[in-house]
């Protein structure tokens, strides 16, 4: 292959599905129940490969599979088509795992990265994820409940040329996922693969394995490329080789030099399966091209004039997106309420922000969204303070039966823009606070800033601060 | 009762046809019939090695489908089916002979001369089939002839039904595209029974085609279906003048005058199979041996089956050391085959072609099917060898003993061996084959034989 990039990356993105149960028996995915089961209690005699026992194919991990590969444009086959691929581990119940070779269920398709920036793909597939093992003291033990849950394994072209590119393609595919409601970044894993070769060496592939979130795929890739390039200074040759990443640096694995050879043969217990129209469209039952993260994003830059920064990181969480759309599409487009990007700040500067303290998604809020609507307008139209808007957002996104307009009279909350009770303060601030009056007098116009902060202050946080400021300059121009 | 158990221990201290017995009510004074069960296939509680050291100590937590369904059958009948045990076969299904014994159990013998072999793989099915006085109806299994080759050798029916009929949930398999669980028994009427008791639709095995349950003891009899037709038979691989051939063609006299009685009209003629008979042989080896070694290599030591912890080595050594030490050298020969028929750069020459032409085959079948109802030919090329002869062939001669019969089960056919005279004072056996999933139609022709 000839390369034009002084860095090549490609990866191999293992993804677990979140569906009910597991991809080829009825036990329960950790995945979508959550993993707090006893070691090696959540298996059957399929999940953990014993004689006599055959799988059968999960639907749900089908359809999912193909309403991903449908949205990202793969080519979908005719059939359904599993392989054995072989090779001995211990947390490889069968010695085998049942994964697809020759016809996986997408070939090609691209993920969106940005407005026109895409990654190819090569293609996706269906495979059972092993157990797990935990090695301490000499001891390997290994529990088999992660044994046969569905993952899908996504392989890119080597097209990425940069560490932050892969890292921005994680990023946005967690997301993309997420649109699809396939996986959930709290219970579900994504793993990725990294394969990186540089022009210094002559592009000798290097193969960085089991790289867990974006953060690290742009640190170990960005290690592994100032590795590679000492060694080509010191003289030492960069060989074909599987390397490891502890998050802070990649470390020796084994050498690829001989390729596994899997001795790839289908899986006959499960006869190839035919994929109708019907199927596919189930697939997308609950699913549209509006349901694509980039779409939404394009669709609100037609009509709302919003940094695309700020947009990206609002439609991160698929359902803080829709209710953004929403609030935009009832209050910024007919009535010119209010400045679409003032909306999105909020958005983005207090509500995310809170989230992001109070460590939980949007979507697992139990809470009354009735009283954010409120609250953002009140926001909006400066009633609220903006300390007593932080006070009051956090209320309303953790107490589900909280009464927001009851609270904020109860407590006498709503700024006032009443002339006559700011000028009585603003009288006040300017007797008490010679000195701020002098400096703003002698040309230090911010230090009007103080004196608004005064008033602010002793009126509790009712005032409107632009009022006042107002006020303030009216009286100190005299 | 007694007087069963008594039996069963008489018969398997002189001939070693069964590997596992199962615990008889001894005080139960009703009707019954007796059922024994091939190693290889999964009943709650009861030890299953397929005949494998390295299997010692599996005991399986569920029923196989159709010990499920065999229960099923008789709830509702007065007639109570007792299951006497697990049937000694080759290790996994690896022989034609039965003298491939995994385990520590003695070679079985063949119930007419104890010098000579019983047969395989299913040998320990036909032996006590044979053997017992009792009405009996033994679940075997076939993957390259394993029902066929025992039942000619032992003189009792055999029937391998159709690739995908029988559920193989809880089988231990071999070849997952060739293996099928059938019956055996001393008469088409048990034939005919053993197939309704252990048939049923199983969403838990994929292969396993969609279809209700026939009534095949009722159709046995119903000519309804064949009066207004011509009955059209093929014969094979009767070119040999022999006694095993002559048999064959004695039968089919018996049936033709049969036919005659019942007013059916019938056609016979000889059938070129050259083809079939051919490519039929490597091709199933290729295949069986390439599913076999992904189908064996779970078998490892850990988590069931034989152990060997606390141990001081790692992964590979210990793995390498289990399974050197409890496979038997025919089943680590045919997983080296198996293995290498599969590899990177040998699947298109091997593994790959074999499949493009058991497609091939089965196409060929089909033709011939569009023109035929039924093949019939002799079941094996020869009669039960010694066990001494046997010891001193190489392991492709071993294999030819599949040579007539790997051929429909490598396309899925239903085919039934039926007990057609004498040779030497052994058994001999003649093969019918039909279409895909006309069980009915084949029982119906075998009971027309008597």
């Amino acid at each position: 292959m000839k390369f034009t990039s002084d860095i090549i990356i490609g990866l191999e993105v293992h993804i677990s599905l979140k569906t009910q149960s597991k991809l080829f028996c009825s036990c329960k995915n950790p995945s979508f129940h959550g993993k707090n089961i006893k070691a090696n209690e959540n298996v059957c005699n399929i999940c953990l490969g014993y004689p006599g026992s055959k799988p059968h194919p999960n639907k749900q991990a089908v359809l999912f599979a193909l309403k991903l590969a449908n949205i990202i444009g793969c080519q979908i086959p005719k059939k359904l088509c599993f392989d054995r691929k072989n090779y001995f581990y211990p947390d490889l119940v069968k010695n085998f795992q049942i994964t697809q070779d020759e016809f996986p269920i997408g070939m090609g398709g691209k993920i969106q990265i940005g407005l026109n920036e895409f990654v190819k793909l090569h293609h996706i597939h269906i495979e059972e994820d092993p157990g797990s093992m935990v090695i301490s003291n000499n001891t390997c033990l290994i529990d088999y409940n992660r044994s046969g849950t569905p993952l899908i394994e996504l392989v890119t072209n080597p097209v990425m040329t940069k560490p932050e590119q892969a890292r921005e393609f994680l990023k946005k595919l967690i997301i993309i996922l997420e649109y699809l409601n396939i996986f959930d970044r709290y219970n579900c894993t994504l793993k990725a693969d990294a394969n990186i070769s540089i022009k210094e060496t002559n592009y000798t592939r290097v193969e960085i394995k089991n790289i867990n979130g974006f953060k690290d795929i742009e640190q170990a890739l960005e290690f592994e490329i100032n590795r590679q390039k000492d060694c080509v200074q010191n003289n030492e040759t960069i060989k074909l080789e599987t390397r490891g990443w502890d998050g802070t640096k990649t470390f020796f694995q084994r050498s690829k030099e001989e390729a596994a050879d899997y001795g790839y043969y289908p899986e006959n217990d499960i006869p190839p399966i035919k994929i109708t129209e019907e199927i596919i469209k189930e697939s997308m039952i609950d699913c549209n091209k509006d349901d694509i993260y980039y779409n939404k994003i394009n669709n609100i830059l037609e009509d709302f004039d919003i940094n695309l920064e700020d947009l990206e990181i609002i439609l991160e969480d698929k359902n803080l997106g829709e209710f953004f759309n929403e609030f935009l599409n009832k209050n910024c487009k007919y009535e010119n309420k209010f400045n679409p990007q003032l909306v999105a700040n909020y958005f983005r500067n207090r509500i995310i922000k809170i989230l992001n303290q109070m460590e939980i998604n949007f979507s697992k809020l139990n809470f009354n969204i009735n009283n954010l609507t409120i609250l953002i307008k009140k926001y909006l139209d400066k009633i609220i303070d903006n300390k007593i808007n932080n006070l009051l957002l956090e209320k309303v996104l953790s107490e589900s039966n909280f009464d927001l307009i009851k609270y904020i009279e109860e407590n006498d909350l709503e700024q006032s823009s009443d002339d006559s009770f700011i000028t009585d303060l603003a009288k006040k601030a300017i007797l008490d606070n010679q000195i701020a009056v002098d400096a703003y007098k002698n040309g230090d116009l911010k230090s009007i800033n103080f004196l608004v902060g005064v008033i602010m202050k002793n009126s509790r946080g009712k005032a409107n601060p632009s009022t006042a400021k107002q006020i303030l300059e009216n009286i100190l121009n005299k | 009762m007694k007087e069963v158990i008594q039996e069963i221990e008489n018969i398997n201290n002189s001939f070693n046809y069964l590997v596992e017995t199962i615990p008889i009510d001894e005080n139960y004074d009703g009707d019954f019939i007796t059922i024994s069960i091939k190693d290889a296939i999964l009943i709650k509680n009861s030890q299953a090695r397929s005949s494998s050291k390295i299997l010692n100590n599996y005991f399986p937590v569920n029923d196989s489908k159709v010990i499920k369904n065999t229960k099923d059958y008789f709830k509702n009948k007065n007639i109570k089916p007792i299951f006497i045990g697990k049937t000694i076969h080759d290790e996994f299904g690896f022989g034609g002979y039965n003298v491939n014994v995994g385990i520590d159990k003695k070679i079985p013998k063949n119930p007419y001369d104890d010098k000579r072999s019983c047969g395989g793989s299913s040998g320990g099915c036909a032996g006590f089939t044979a053997k017992t006085k009792f009405r009996h109806i033994s679940i075997a299994e076939s993957t390259g002839g394993s029902i066929s080759t025992p039942a000619s050798f032992c003189g009792v029916y055999g029937l391998t039904p159709t690739y995908g009929l029988i559920s193989r949930d809880g089988l231990i398999s071999y070849a997952n595209s060739l293996d099928k669980i059938g019956i055996m028994a001393k008469d088409i009427l048990d034939i005919a029974v053993g197939l309704e008791m252990i048939d049923g639709y199983d969403l838990n095995d994929c292969t396993n085609v969609k279809h209700e349950n026939k009534n095949y003891v009722d159709l046995l009899n119903d000519d309804t279906k064949y009066k207004n037709n011509t009955i059209k038979i093929g014969l094979i691989n009767l070119d040999e003048n022999n006694q095993i051939n002559n048999n064959v063609k004695d039968k089919i006299d018996q049936l033709k005058n049969n036919l005659d009685k019942s007013n059916i009209k019938v056609e016979i003629e000889t059938v070129d199979i050259s083809f079939i008979n051919k490519y039929s042989l490597p091709v199933y080896y290729i295949l069986s041996l390439s599913e076999a070694s992904t189908n064996l290599s779970k078998l490892c030591g850990l988590r069931y089956g034989v152990q060997n912890i606390p141990t001081n080595l790692n992964y590979n050594d210990y793995f390498i050391k289990i399974r050197s030490e409890n496979f038997s050298k025919e089943t680590k020969r045919r997983i080296i085959l198996g293995t290498f028929a599969r590899m990177a750069s040998y699947r298109d020459a091997y593994m790959n072609k074999a499949m493009r032409v058991r497609k091939l085959i089965i196409d060929k079948y089909l033709e011939i099917f569009n023109n035929f109802d039924f093949l019939i030919g002799p079941s094996t090329p020869t009669i039960a060898p010694l066990i001494d002869e046997i010891k001193n062939i190489s392991p492709y001669e071993e294999m030819l003993a599949d040579t007539y019969c790997c051929c429909p089960n490598l396309a899925g056919l239903p085919h039934i061996s039926i007990p057609s005279g004498k040779d030497n004072n052994m058994p001999t056996g003649m093969m019918i084959i039909s279409n895909h999933f006309t069980e009915d139609k084949l029982l119906w022709l075998s009971n027309k034989i008597k």
